[in-house]
């Protein structure tokens, strides 16, 4: 019995100090959501107003909460897509100027979207603009982040299935969505990213910009696993073909891609 | 005791499991490229052209190292740079400056501007800075047959020696530039990049440019990195060619301006 026992003693210390490392050792509060897979949002929506998805309110959704002058730069701005498109006329920064459709908008267009988890950081890579975004993991915001395009991120997993990502220092420069609702630096962006199970992942997000809005507001969006590979079919922006794009097209459908 | 068996026997079970649990062989055994890379500027920086013997561009179509055809010495002569010694910002040619389009292959290490290889068991993902943008190399993987061309074509990857990540690329399109010079190449470019970590904070780059569409042969490049003390996307770079413009109306310099500083707006 004691040379059984020495024997299952070396076999457990052996089996212990050799684990592999790889192996993962957060506390079950931060147990990590799994987002692996190729998503791909949908339905096709123009608004990030869940009460108006395909934009046929623009400037009356009852879900978003206007400023004044955020209502007028809304309305003063020519889609590219939706009810309200005047491709040919758009005052469309990523049409025009190739900057880049972030955040909600990100997901707008039929491109993919793939999240690379590791230890300090999750990597969200987009098919769209073939742009990535890097979500620090067990991090901080700077306490003066200087404004840039996609903000800073920071995140942490709650309930072992969800992501959640919180973002500030935003230039004022991209649009909310295909229809041109604004936003400010005052951004505060929430999106919580929950794997509901294999093939879907439903993704919430609080709007919260005192700058343009009169209190914060959520939007929904549903994901599911898309059945073309990642980054088969880029989208890389380009001025040029988008002018040639105007060229050919007066008005395209709402669904059109730009500068693929 | 008089059996020793079992514990031999549990002794060699421990010493195995380590080697179980790794089942790559030592030909695959990945290189460790992490950290946030930037061009070194005590070995060669950034430079403006492919060439490797004349990296500053003041050789512009007379390299002994670029084996032109008669298209591409006139196609390359024809451009108007950027930056670099026959730089004319402002009535460039350059589609990445006007359009926005990314800068590609090769040229993607010719800015101040930092990368990341984000490696796993399928894929290395290459981030960069410029242009905020990446690149996917799936491992274990083959070219497919006829890839449609894109911007930065089809790539597949694998180890050598434990410290080198080799990169083979095909399917790209003719549209971009392989240096700040305005070299050009077709779509039957074949990439091969050796990224070589050196030791901890050195990577090295060779790459051979294999374009029967533009060249008469295969010739190399290189580029040296380093690690930077810059954290990785401080400092991201989009591009819009409206900043661009105002770029060049507010801000441009004639030629003494260092070739970093008349780079594309970066925020």
């Amino acid at each position: 019995m004691r040379k059984s026992f020495l024997f299952v003693a070396i076999f457990l210390f052996f089996a212990a100090v050799h684990q592999p490392a790889e192996a993962q050792t957060a506390p079950s509060s931060q147990k990590i959501a799994d987002l692996s897979g190729n998503w791909l949002a949908g339905p096709a929506v123009q608004s990030i107003s869940l009460a108006d998805p395909a934009g046929k309110m623009r400037g009356k959704e009852p879900d978003i909460p206007y400023q004044p002058w955020s209502l007028q730069k809304t309305l003063s701005e020519y889609p590219a897509t939706g009810p309200d498109a005047r491709y040919e006329l758009t005052t469309d920064p990523w049409i025009n100027y190739c900057e880049p459709p972030t955040l909600w908008r990100a997901y707008i267009q039929p491109a993919r979207t793939i999240f690379v988890q590791t230890p300090d950081a999750v990597y969200i890579l987009h098919e769209l603009m073939q742009a990535f975004r890097v979500v620090r993991l067990n991090s901080s915001h700077p306490k003066d982040p200087d404004p840039t395009w996609w903000g800073d991120s920071i995140g942490w997993y709650e309930n072992g299935d969800t992501l959640v990502v919180d973002s500030i220092g935003f230039n004022d420069k991209t649009w909310l969505d295909q229809l041109g609702h604004p936003h400010t630096e005052q951004l505060h962006y929430i999106e919580r990213y929950k794997r509901v199970d294999a093939a879907t992942m439903e993704l919430e997000v609080v709007v919260d910009d005192p700058g343009a809005y009169t209190k914060p507001f959520t939007t929904r969006r549903t994901f599911k696993q898309a059945t073309t590979p990642f980054m088969q079919d880029p989208w890389v922006c380009s001025v040029r073909e988008n002018d040639e794009h105007k060229r050919t097209f007066a008005t395209p459908p709402a669904s059109t891609p730009a500068g693929k | 005791m008089r059996n020793k068996w079992p514990l031999l026997i549990a002794s060699l079970m421990g010493a195995f499991l380590p080697l179980a649990s790794r089942a790559q062989t030592s030909s695959s055994q990945p290189a460790d490229l992490s950290g946030t890379w930037e061009l070194d500027g005590k070995r060669g920086g950034i430079g403006q052209s492919v060439s490797i013997a004349d990296p500053g561009g003041k050789l512009r179509g007379k390299e002994p190292d670029i084996p032109y055809q008669p298209w591409s010495l006139a196609k390359t002569m024809s451009e108007k740079p950027p930056t670099g010694p026959d730089n004319q910002f402002d009535s460039t040619t350059d589609p990445w400056i006007n359009y926005c389009e990314p800068p590609g292959l090769i040229r993607i290490y010719m800015e101040p501007a930092r990368t990341k290889f984000v490696q796993t068991p399928d894929a290395v993902y290459m981030l960069h800075e410029v242009m905020q943008t990446f690149r996917v190399v799936r491992l274990n993987s083959k070219h497919p047959d006829d890839p449609d061309p894109t911007w930065w074509g089809d790539s597949i990857g694998w180890y050598e020696n434990g410290n080198t990540l080799v990169i083979d690329t095909i399917g790209t399109n003719d549209k971009t530039w392989l240096d700040q010079l305005g070299h050009p190449h077709t779509d039957k470019l074949h990439l091969t990049e050796r990224y070589k970590r050196v030791n901890a904070t050195t990577l090295e780059l060779d790459a051979t440019i294999d374009d029967p569409g533009a060249y008469t042969k295969p010739f190399n490049t290189h580029r040296n990195f380093t690690i930077s003390s810059v954290p990785f996307m401080a400092n991201p770079w989009v591009c819009s060619v409206r900043e661009n413009l105002s770029f060049y109306n507010n801000l441009y310099k004639p030629a003494e301006a260092a070739p970093d500083k008349a780079a594309p707006a970066k925020k």
